[in-house]
């Protein structure tokens, strides 16, 4: 390896039509590259029937979490300098979700599972103020601290309950229940179909707190604390 | 057709080129959602030419085919014509550099006739990238001819032969159809510039 480049082992296969092989590219190391620019590097220069999804390149759609040495990772918000280390940089598609290509997955179990809690608010008819939390409230802080999900889905891959339980909700589907659950312009009766999902068979209690989906979160966000606070209220209510 | 978000533009006239489209996304986006929402109940599929689709169809699919030795590359022609853009039809313009541009992009386009990507079709981003190149060179022509229609400076659109606004000749709107320019007066309707234009009663 010469110096300025770096070793991208990427995990390709496409079900159905090709296996799964692991293939190595000898990429540029250039000033603030990331991830993203390294898989385009050979995309452009090396191998242009390379699969793998991007759209704002600025850690605001979502769209290109991967797993990068074994973490879940936006490929645009990550250094390549940061994860190279003087070894190959490993990238792989999300967990939990099936390939369809190389590092692109199918999210529409990602995405059903978050039309399954309704992760809308329902403004209850009687609220006539569009807004009647202060923003200094404790109430207001805790909903504002999952407000910044890009939905990349990095939390759910990351998470070994979806693993153990391909039905479970899922972290990002969770922090976005507790945040319309937390909003006290809901409308009760609305939030019923969500309340069976939140805390049914495959809802909050699945959850373990291991803690994994906070520790990859790109947007710093903390799924397993909204997670908490769920069941928290479902225990107070039980015993109130 | 509906656009909305930056390909609707002129939200704010001359000032912007492109991008900070979200007074474009917010304002077009509830125009053309009601639009379509309203067409899609009321208005009959329209009849289409099948030979025309079939023709556009096989245009898309040319490139799968293509030699991929010989034919070109689409990443490259995409960064050649950036580059080109860049230099040329970028910050500052004049006539001299416009019309070089418009022959560069021609030869761009008969480069890209030629265009080659591997065969299989499911997330090819090659492909996609050799469509997309095709519509990028049919945009960068007509930024580019009515960049040069315009002689005179306005907003982000500067002309180092032309350094100066002009709104005797320049309150106006550039239109393009294929191998087709001309002009039209802006329609002023909350506010005009001061002088003589009035605005017109919205």
């Amino acid at each position: 390896v010469s110096s300025g480049t770096v070793q991208l082992r990427i995990r390709r296969s496409e079900p159905g039509y090709a296996g799964v092989r692991w293939e190595t590219f000898e990429v540029p190391l250039e000033d603030r590259a990331t991830v993203l620019d390294a898989l385009f590097f050979v995309l452009r220069e090396r191998d242009r029937s390379l699969a793998f999804r991007c759209a704002c390149r600025a850690a605001m759609c979502g769209s290109c979490a991967i797993v990068v040495n074994g973490s879940e990772r936006l490929a645009c918000k990550t250094a390549l300098a940061e994860v190279a280390n003087g070894r190959p940089v490993r990238v792989e598609p999300l967990r939990n979700l099936p390939v369809v290509k190389d590092l692109v997955v199918d999210v529409d179990p990602l995405f059903d599972k978050y039309a399954a809690i309704a992760p809308w608010l329902h403004i209850d008819s009687r609220v006539h103020e569009p807004a009647v939390i202060p923003a200094s409230d404790q109430r207001r802080t805790e909903i504002s601290e999952g407000l910044d999900c890009i939905s990349c889905g990095a939390c759910y891959s990351a998470c070994p309950m979806v693993a153990a339980d391909p039905d479970y909700l899922g972290p990002m589907q969770l922090l976005r229940a507790f945040n319309v659950l937390a909003d006290e312009r809901e409308e009760p009766v609305a939030a019923e179909p969500r309340l069976e999902e939140v805390f049914g068979r495959h809802g909050v209690w699945r959850c373990h707190g291991i803690g994994e989906c906070t520790r990859v979160c790109p947007k710093g966000l903390n799924p397993a604390l909204a997670i908490r606070r769920l069941k928290q209220g479902a225990l107070l209510d039980a015993f109130s | 057709l509906l656009v909305a978000g930056e390909d609707a533009g002129g939200a704010h006239g001359a000032n912007r080129l492109g991008g900070n489209g979200v007074a474009e996304s917010t304002v077009f986006g509830a125009i053309a959602g009601e639009t379509a929402a309203h067409d899609a109940r009321e208005l009959e599929l329209a009849d289409f030419d099948t030979a025309l689709a079939a023709e556009i169809e096989h245009q898309a699919l040319v490139p799968l085919a293509a030699d991929a030795v010989r034919g070109s590359d689409p990443f490259a022609i995409r960064a050649r014509l950036e580059a080109l853009m860049w230099e040329r039809v970028g910050l500052v313009r004049d006539e001299a550099g416009l019309r070089s541009a418009l022959q560069e992009i021609d030869g761009l386009r008969r480069e890209a006739e030629q265009l080659a990507v591997p065969s299989h079709r499911r997330l090819n981003l090659a492909w996609a990238e050799a469509l997309d190149v095709r519509n990028l060179l049919e945009v960068a022509e007509l930024t580019t001819r009515s960049a040069l229609e315009r002689r005179e400076s306005r907003g982000a659109h500067y002309r180092a032969d032309y350094p100066d606004a002009d709104d005797v000749h320049w309150l106006a709107n550039v239109h393009m159809r294929r191998d087709e320019v001309w002009t039209a007066p802006v329609r002023f309707t909350r506010l005009a510039p001061p002088g003589r234009v009035t605005a017109v009663p919205v």
